[in-house]
């Protein structure tokens, strides 16, 4: 009988352990992903505001952007003939 | 009547196998909840560890968003200083295709295309739309003129080299004395800094490089100045004509003066007044003349060789 308790004692702490510990990493991991919704919620906002800026800046460069891209073209178009 | 030993014994053995008993059972049961709760807690565990490896994968997207757009942002900052960095490497071409070409090496010859007194709102953008159509660049030579600071953004825009040709364009007075000259001149590049950010470094003297000695001015004194304040200078080859020549002239003789004797020379540039219909009429067949005789079209800057320091 003794050794029947034993091994039940043995069991249950076992399998209490293995629930504990389990238990104890899915608190961890939900507070992971806690803060994972909150970094994504911040970097959400942070890429609104930086696709605004984007935007205001391509409206506000747009003549200075036509005018790099037909820099690079006209350099192209002279190493071409230099070749 | 006292219980045997025997008895006693056999009592506290049966108390105890049923107290073991019982603490079997409980461990039993809890054990049953252990295993129960754990099997619970696990599905939830894997659902979560499912739901961080998205989020992970999400937020790395987001973050690869965030750097990409940051460095849009960079770049937009730094366009004025990348569109620096391509006109030097532009004009370094440029000069070398000049060198190959006034050393014999090369297949090809050299238009430099001027406008001079511009810009002018009625006639002007005509001009422009007939380079951007050819995808020509040319050298305007501008005064300084207010209401027209669209057409001078749209010649910096379209490459077009923005040369300084005095504020006022005023020839008796501004070649009255070498100081008002001067003056005039850096006037218009200030108008020309503060418009488009540029500072000029190219002029063409109105009414020509002769004009400074005609007026009774010592020149290599006026080209001495010019130095000192950085700027070369250039006259022209070639011209239409159409600025105060016979006003009888059709837009063909106007090309005429200019591609009849351009097959002459390996580098020329051409003077003309984006104030002149007749010119205007007559650019789209000058350039396609010259570019059949192998010219090429260049914008000035300060290095070229055609342009004197």
């Amino acid at each position: 009988m003794i050794v029947l308790l034993i091994c039940f004692i043995g069991i249950c702490g076992y399998l209490g352990y293995r629930f504990f510990d389990l238990k104890s990493s899915n608190n961890e991991l939900i507070n992971n992903i806690d803060l994972l919704n909150q970094e994504l919620l911040e970097i959400n906002d942070k890429t609104e505001k930086l696709k605004q800026d984007v935007d205001s800046l391509s409206s506000q460069k747009s003549d200075l952007l036509t005018e790099h891209t037909n820099w690079q073209r006209q350099n192209k178009k002279l190493e071409e003939i230099l070749k | 009547m006292a219980k045997t030993k025997q008895e006693v014994r056999r009592d506290s053995k049966i108390t105890s196998s049923i107290i073991i008993a019982t603490l079997c059972v409980l461990l039993c049961g809890i054990s049953i909840f252990f295993n129960y709760a754990y099997k619970k807690i696990n599905t939830e565990y894997k659902d979560n560890q499912n739901k961080y490896a998205t989020l992970s994968t999400e937020l790395s997207d987001k973050r690869n968003n965030v750097q990409t757009l940051e460095k849009e942002i960079d770049d937009l900052n730094n366009i004025e200083n990348r569109i620096e960095e391509i006109k030097e490497a532009y004009f370094k071409n440029a000069v070398k295709a000049e060198e190959l070409v006034r050393s014999g090496k090369a297949d090809f010859k050299i238009c430099y295309l001027t406008f001079d007194d511009g810009p002018y709102s009625k006639t002007t953008p005509g001009f422009l739309d007939v380079l951007e159509e050819y995808d020509v660049q040319a050298t305007f030579f501008c005064l300084a003129k207010e209401g027209v600071d669209d057409i001078y953004k749209r010649e910096k825009m379209n490459c077009h080299t923005i040369g300084n040709h005095t504020a006022s364009h005023a020839i008796s007075y501004i070649y009255s004395n070498i100081d008002l000259f001067i003056n005039d001149l850096l006037e218009n590049r200030k108008f020309i800094e503060d418009l488009l950010g540029i500072k000029t470094d190219v002029m063409r003297f109105p009414g020509g490089s002769p004009q400074v000695s005609y007026s009774g001015l010592n020149s290599a004194a006026m080209v001495e100045r010019l130095r000192e304040i950085g700027y070369g200078y250039i006259d022209w080859t070639l011209t239409t004509g159409d600025g105060g020549g016979p006003t009888y002239l059709t837009p063909e003789q106007f090309m005429h003066n200019v591609t009849d004797y351009s097959s002459e020379f390996d580098v020329i540039s051409v003077l003309m007044h984006d104030y002149s219909t007749n010119t205007l009429i007559c650019l789209p067949d000058m350039i396609e003349e010259l570019t059949a005789q192998g010219y090429i079209f260049l914008p000035l800057s300060y290095d070229a060789p055609i342009v004197r320091k």
